[in-house]
């Protein structure tokens, strides 16, 4: 190949591939290929620096909206934060309307000072705490809430909490560690790819959904917030029993199982479109009205990073997106930005169902460290907490369930 | 469990400004780049533009593709803001200009502001390529697709994807060919 040549429909991978390594080469195709290795490589780092100012500056804002309604003193009150914020924003039908700055790395603000970031920075240092707390429930009254099920908020009264009831979710939160715990250490999955054993209820440990029973209870500041907290422990109890049960059914994984249906009836999930996901089996059986319609291979959470067990809703149901990693580009969970065809989102924070077309093998024993035919290092291990589905089924999913269906994963 | 650590992140996760972000960022990456010399000022107005949309939750139910021409209208006038201003003029301090100047014969004052130039039209010349054209090289740069694999997610010919390919890169070309 004549590297003076333009480039060609023919051989077009070809030439990138060969000129994305000539080192050195002045040639133009050469200079053009490694130019824009070097732009998008820019690009997105960019991206994911406004993710995390935007992230921040939202997040300012919205605690900036809850002090205010932690302090309104009207019981029962629900807020959706982020309906809420288009009306703390400047409200702008004006593209060239101004808007608040950044808050400042300390490169930026050498050559470029901004009064408007710092002073950002200020509220959000000063609401940082607040909104931590306001946070947490947010995510988690939201499966308590209306149908639509999802950001709401419940302000905080300023009772005294009985001590009782304190004990109680202290109590009841000691009894799900450690049944999990013991359950985990006699029930392993022994990995032969790096010869590793993992406790095969690790969904329900520090790393999973144990972490955050934790941050509800230590959170709670009123008898409400603490009762959600138990009914939440009850819940993830309810599902850990289903997966313990489950592991002594033989059942094939595409059949009706006995720990589905009982799941079903404990979260009155008889009517609707449901999906199951069982993380044991790596599946996902989905139910119409109570009745098995289809099911599929899936791959779930790794061990770092597991998908979350409990009963859940759709929130997000969209096309052609492309995901962007919550990680630090140097996190061994970190990911480049990935288009994906399909996507369901069943819980705040990455927790989403995809279809992932780098994955070839999926079921069991692909949530753990594993050599995935198809070749793609990416795919040797389990997701970073989504549920990754094949390209196919991913796209009868996304016909077949809508927004608010139920998902329960256990 | 780190997802929680990152409060932030789950915020904004579900929201359509979420939704918006993870669609277009890229692209209005590009189509901002080709209109400012200044990376910073790329950032900030990308930043902006986002703020901005997160007033106007309609945009949800627009198609991606008015979507993405609202937030280009949107970077469109913030870019002219930024150009207007006079504090968004960097200036390199002399100390690390001349640590710059005495560091390579290839950096060289001349040599320096040939290759800002040629980075500088890159950049223009990416921005104007057609939508389509721009998507297929984002997926071929970032993604690492290959032809086959582009022509199956768009679904198009392998075909139709090798040539939008040839030609991008032909134009973008002629920039180190002049």
């Amino acid at each position: 190949m004549n590297k003076n040549e333009p480039f060609t429909p023919e051989s077009i991978d070809e030439q990138i591939d060969q000129f994305s390594t000539a080192d050195g080469n002045n040639q133009p195709g050469a200079r053009v290929v490694q130019s824009l290795q070097t732009l998008y490589a820019e690009q997105q780092r960019l991206a994911e620096r406004v993710w995390e100012r935007l992230a921040q500056q939202v997040n300012a804002l919205n605690a900036d909206i809850h002090a205010i309604d932690a302090f309104s003193d009207v019981p029962g009150e629900r807020i959706d934060p982020l309906s809420r914020i288009p009306h703390v924003l400047p409200n702008s039908e004006q593209p060239t309307a101004s808007f608040p700055k950044r808050d400042q790395s300390p490169e930026h603000r050498r050559s470029r000072p901004r009064k408007m970031g710092k002073r950002l920075t200020t509220i959000a240092a000063s609401l940082v705490a607040l909104l931590l707390i306001s946070s947490l429930f947010w995510m988690f009254h939201g499966r308590q809430g209306t149908q639509a099920g999802q950001g709401v908020f419940t302000a905080t009264p300023s009772t005294p909490v009985p001590q009782s009831v304190r004990d109680q979710a202290h109590q009841l939160l000691r009894q799900f560690h450690q049944e999990v715990t013991n359950w985990g250490q006699t029930h392993q999955y022994q990995d032969r790819s790096n010869g590793k054993a993992y406790e095969l209820d690790y969904a329900y440990n520090q790393q999973g959904i144990g972490e955050v029973l934790d941050q509800m209870v230590d959170k709670a500041r009123s008898t409400a917030d603490l009762q959600a907290a138990i009914d939440q422990i009850q819940d993830e109890l309810t599902n850990l029993h289903a997966l313990e049960s489950n592991s002594t059914d033989h059942t094939s994984w595409n059949q009706v199982h006995r720990t589905d249906s009982s799941l079903l009836n404990h979260y009155h999930l008889k009517m609707g479109t449901v999906v199951v996901v069982s993380l044991l089996e790596q599946c996902m059986r989905v139910y119409q009205d109570g009745q098995l319609i289809k099911a599929f291979l899936v791959t779930t959470g790794r061990y770092e990073v597991p998908s979350l067990p409990g009963s859940w809703q759709v929130i997000q149901h969209q096309e052609n997106v492309t995901l962007i990693s919550a990680y630090p580009n140097d996190s061994p969970f970190w990911f480049p930005p990935t288009p994906v065809r399909y996507l369901l989102a069943y819980h705040m924070g990455a927790y989403r169902i995809f279809d992932s077309w780098w994955r070839t093998n999926y079921g069991p024993g692909t949530n753990f460290p594993h050599h995935d035919t198809g070749g793609n290092p990416s795919a040797d291990n389990g997701s970073a907490g989504s549920i990754e589905v094949p390209s196919d089924a991913m796209a009868w999913l996304y016909d077949h369930v809508q927004m608010h269906a139920s998902v329960v994963i256990y | 469990m780190e997802h929680r650590k990152d409060q932030h992140v789950i915020a904004l996760n579900n929201s359509f400004l979420a939704a918006l972000y993870q669609r277009h960022v890229l692209r209005l990456t590009t189509y901002v780049y080709g209109r400012v010399r200044s990376r910073e000022d790329a950032e900030d107005i990308v930043l902006e533009v986002f703020l901005a949309a997160s007033t106007q939750p309609k945009i949800a139910s627009l198609s991606s593709e008015k979507q993405l021409a609202w937030l280009q209208r949107v970077a469109y006038y913030k870019s002219i803001d930024h150009q207007r201003s006079p504090v968004q003029r960097s200036v390199v301090p002399l100390e690390e200009a001349e640590a710059v100047l005495i560091s390579d014969e290839d950096q060289s004052p001349e040599y320096l502001a040939l290759r800002n130039e040629e980075d500088m039209l890159l950049r223009e010349r990416l921005s104007q390529l057609p939508e389509q054209y721009q998507l297929v090289l984002q997926l071929r740069f970032v993604n690492g697709l290959r032809s086959a694999e582009i022509a199956s997610r768009l679904q198009k010919s392998e075909g139709a994807i090798r040539m939008m390919l040839s030609r991008a890169l032909n134009t973008l070309r002629e920039i180190y060919a002049e």
